[in-house]
């Protein structure tokens, strides 16, 4: 992770030169899901520090960013690709202040899931989670300067 | 106290889900990168900025899993004592997601010991499950390397002690263990640090990285064996006046019968050769011989064995408990 931020860095530097006015940096981050039960017998969701990642094990991912420029940042769109091996978790993508949306053909067009469709065996059918190959996050609000926020989502290894 | 409750309960999950994969091999492969990459586009508008991906990447750990059946209906196998090659047959397959090597092993337990117990396996993709010659002999220690998902059939091949008797039975137990450092003294869900695919951890969801299976040995009575006879007349020989006369049947010939008992399979029990002579010879004393299995010479059967009873006109000769092989008695009579 931290040979991550340094090329997070080096790109920082290289954006800032071509555009002096915004400036977003970005930070992805895996962790394992981890259903813990309590005491009292109810559920719930621990984001771990990834160890001992398993076929069928969840995993969340956390891409942060923040405005490190000199003016707000607009129209930021976050792009991220299902890594191969995984399946998408219906419903686990989140972002404050964002409108999510998927893509069934590796990125080309997105839509809300309501409207993925995709063609199985010369039909039109309803997308599920797991024909998903890509997800997207559009802020509907700019980030001001210094300002940070996060999207997530999560995904099963196949 | 409320941390340790909660490492409990996880390890259980993990324990508890593992055990629910245990039929099926499972997904990804140890030691593959599942990398994620997003990136930012961002404005203002008129100076779109597009950032080059930024990723997370992680590597699959390794399940290590494997599943012994043994094959044969109702895991028994029925022999006779002293049989050559009785085979049990059982399947192994890699359910993890890594490449792993098992150390095959078996154990008898029961009223005999099986003898020269081998282990062979051959692949079940261009195998036929059954023994015949083509697999391959396992050396004990050596290890047999699977694949994920890959699958071998294993024949234990053994000889049952002739001292077997009926009603005993022997059960094999066939182990297969993984050879990953640590595997074989692991309780499920432990982990390996280190020691999986790549370096990566391993994660034990058999206890002790072992899977076993058993097969018994039922001795059956042996199969009646099968038994042929021929009788048949050696020479003919008669002294007229002094001179040999040879093949004619005339009172006073001496006819020299031979019969021979062969044993194709199993063992006749108490084979026991009775020969009725016709009414009209009479049997010479001293005259009666037994040869088995063609060789040795005819020898004078021990009296304890047989002979001549003059009351019944039969000869009788009792070979005792009989393997596969010839048994022949000769005896000369002459015709009244």
């Amino acid at each position: 992770m931290k040979t991550l931020i340094k090329s997070l860095t080096a790109i920082a530097l290289l954006i800032s030169s071509i555009n002096a006015w915004s400036e977003v940096e970005l930070k992805n981050e895996a962790f394992k899901v981890v259903t813990i039960t309590s005491e009292n017998g109810a559920k719930s969701e621990q984001w771990q520090t990834p160890d001992k990642m398993l076929p069928g094990d969840k995993v969340g991912y956390q891409i942060s960013f923040n405005n490190t420029g000199k003016e707000s940042a607009t129209d930021i769109v976050i792009a991220n690709p299902i890594p191969d091996n995984t399946v998408y978790v219906a419903g686990s993508a989140k972002g404050l202040n964002t409108d999510i949306a998927f893509s069934t053909d590796g990125g080309k067009t997105y839509a809300q899931p309501s409207k993925l469709f995709i063609e199985k065996n010369g039909e039109r059918v309803q997308a599920t989670a797991a024909d998903y190959t890509n997800v997207r996050w559009t802020l509907n609000k700019p980030l001001a300067v210094g300002a940070d926020s996060s999207v997530q989502y999560a995904v099963l290894i196949k | 106290m409320k941390h340790m409750l909660s490492a409990l309960t996880l390890s259980l999950g993990l324990a508890a889900s593992l055990a629910a994969t245990s039929t099926h091999a499972i997904g990804t492969n140890a030691g593959t990168e599942i990398i994620n990459s997003a990136t930012v586009t961002y404005g203002p508008s008129n100076n779109q900025t597009v950032s080059d991906p930024v990723t997370a990447t992680f590597k699959v750990d390794e399940v290590i899993n494997v599943n012994v059946t043994a094959l044969d209906s109702g895991k028994n196998v029925d022999v006779n004592a002293g049989d050559q090659a009785s085979v049990q047959a059982y399947s192994i397959s890699n359910l993890g997601n890594g490449n792993e090597i098992f150390d095959l092993k078996q154990t008898p337990t029961g009223d005999f010991t099986p003898e020269s117990t081998s282990i062979y396996y051959e692949a079940v993709i261009g195998g036929n499950g059954t023994f015949d010659g083509g697999e391959d002999i396992y050396t004990s220690g050596s290890g047999l390397a699977l694949d994920p998902d890959q699958e071998y059939y294993i024949y234990l091949v053994s000889n049952i002690p002739a001292t077997a008797n009926v009603g005993d039975t022997s059960t094999l137990t066939f182990d297969a263990i993984s050879q990953t450092d640590g595997a074989s003294t692991t309780t499920v869900g432990g982990i390996l640090a280190g020691k999986g695919t790549d370096g990566t951890d391993a994660v034990v969801a058999v206890l002790n990285g072992t899977a076993s299976d058993a097969t018994t040995f039922t001795v059956k009575a042996a199969p009646s064996a099968v038994v042929t006879i021929d009788k048949s007349i050696v020479s003919v020989i008669a002294d007229v006046n002094g001179t040999q006369v040879i093949g004619q049947y005339i009172p006073g010939a001496t006819v020299k019968y031979s019969v021979l008992v062969t044993v194709t399979s199993g063992t006749a029990e108490s084979l026991e050769i009775i020969d009725a002579l016709p009414a009209d010879v009479t049997f010479v004393a001293n005259t009666l011989v037994q040869q088995i299995d063609g060789t040795g010479g005819y020898i004078t059967v021990p009296p304890a064995n047989g002979g001549y009873d003059s009351n019944t006109h039969k000869v009788s000769v009792n070979f005792g408990d009989s393997a596969v092989g010839t048994y022949e008695i000769q005896l000369d009579a002459t015709i009244n």
